[in-house]
């Protein structure tokens, strides 16, 4: 598998939240705007990065055994380190984010990865994987936030485009409204990716 | 018996290193983490009584704090009122607020300074309707003496009116903000 194939599997044949449909419950309580989006999306990115990093460089040392807790505490601390980074450098995001930074733990795409590449494959590659899958998860985390930002707010990333008539559709900022947003823009993706193969 | 060993032995390193480096980067950030919470409980101060600019704090014997609000930077003069700082059991963290209140007693406002409730009922507390500028939970509060904040279910001026589904949340914050001008009645007297 060639380096490139590598990492640009994470932005659209196996993207995460469309194609894993891992990841959803951040998904669904985050992307109400862009910039929590990128927040969230950056800060998973870095958690997959160091836990790709780690895992890797110990895939021979860890025993099959006790895989699973050796990768949660590896996990675990870079989330925490994510965390204590953000509330010290970046607080107003970290307040916004709230509690789904240490939720990061959970999401399933980093333990994903750890488990289906990074414990196989040698750091150069766990590297590029994670970049891939952290950047397609970024990127749809903000696909999702502009649609319901712009629909539910009327503005994106804070700054009011929609025009002084449009009223916002609330729903679009609660939880129903990221279902139906991520249920459609799924759809779409779907749509698009059948339209490629058909080719 | 010696897989066993082999194991927890490599776990152990493994959670060994990882505490070194959280205990790292935890000293690197405990100062600047100190004084983004100092800041935003500074901020809470100022938006629960508007106009004052200088807090003075101050304890009682039982461990209330409270702080004397004044006008200018200096701190001269008389206090412009107090804040106290409301400490409420909420349902899974410790709600803090700052009580504004006028040297009457009577609330000026509250700004909820910290809590970790559960996100999309007890977080309301916080939560700003669109077109507003303040909480609407908060904004209740102003002009109440310790008397009108029974929580309730419908909005009238006898009570607070409660968060849907976050009772709890609603009742810790409105408790602590009557135990709290109990608390400076006692300081003023």
């Amino acid at each position: 598998m060639s380096s490139w194939k590598v990492f640009i599997r994470g932005l659209w044949e196996e993207i995460p939240i469309f194609r894993l449909l891992l990841g959803l419950c951040p998904t669904l309580a985050v992307s109400t705007s862009v910039k929590n989006g990128i927040g969230m999306g950056l800060a998973a990115t870095f958690v997959l990065l160091g836990s790709n990093l780690v895992i890797s460089l110990l895939r021979k040392a860890i025993p099959n055994k006790i895989r699973i807790p050796a990768f949660i505490v590896v996990i675990a601390t870079f989330v925490t380190i994510v965390d204590l980074a953000m509330h010290a450098y970046t607080p107003d995001l970290h307040r916004a984010l709230g509690i789904f930074i240490p939720l990061i733990v959970v999401n399933c795409i980093i333990l994903g990865r750890a488990e289906a590449f990074a414990s196989k494959y040698g750091v150069g590659y766990s590297l590029l994987d994670a970049l891939g899958m952290g950047l397609g998860f970024t990127i749809v985390l903000c696909v999702i936030g502009s649609v319901r930002e712009l629909l539910g707010s009327g503005s994106i990333l804070g700054l009011t485009v929609a025009p002084a008539s449009f009223r916002p559709v609330l729903i679009f900022i609660l939880p129903p409204g990221g279902f139906i947003a991520l249920a459609m823009l799924l759809a779409g993706f779907n749509f698009m990716d059948a339209r490629r193969a058909s080719k | 018996m010696k897989e066993i060993v082999k194991l927890s032995g490599i776990l152990t390193i493994i959670t060994l290193v990882a505490a070194g480096a959280l205990a790292r980067v935890f000293l690197m950030t405990r100062d600047l983490i100190a004084a983004v919470e100092a800041e935003r409980e500074e901020s809470a101060r100022r938006a629960a009584l508007p106009g004052a600019v200088a807090f003075k704090p101050d304890t009682t014997a039982d461990g209330f704090v409270y702080f004397r609000a004044y006008a200018d930077q200096e701190a001269s003069g008389d206090p412009v009122g107090y804040v106290g700082l409301a400490l409420g059991k909420g349902y899974s963290s410790q709600i803090r607020t700052m009580v504004g209140v006028s040297p009457q007693l009577e609330i000026i406002g509250i700004k909820v300074a910290f809590q970790q409730e559960t996100p999309g009922l007890g977080t309301r507390v916080e939560e700003v309707r669109k077109g507003d500028q303040d909480p609407w939970f908060q904004t209740q509060f102003k002009g109440r003496t310790s008397e009108r904040l029974a929580v309730q279910r419908s909005a009238d001026s006898n009570g607070i009116e409660a968060i849907t589904g976050a009772t709890i949340s609603s009742r810790a914050v409105a408790t602590s903000v009557r135990e709290t001008i109990k608390k400076m009645g006692s300081v003023l007297r």
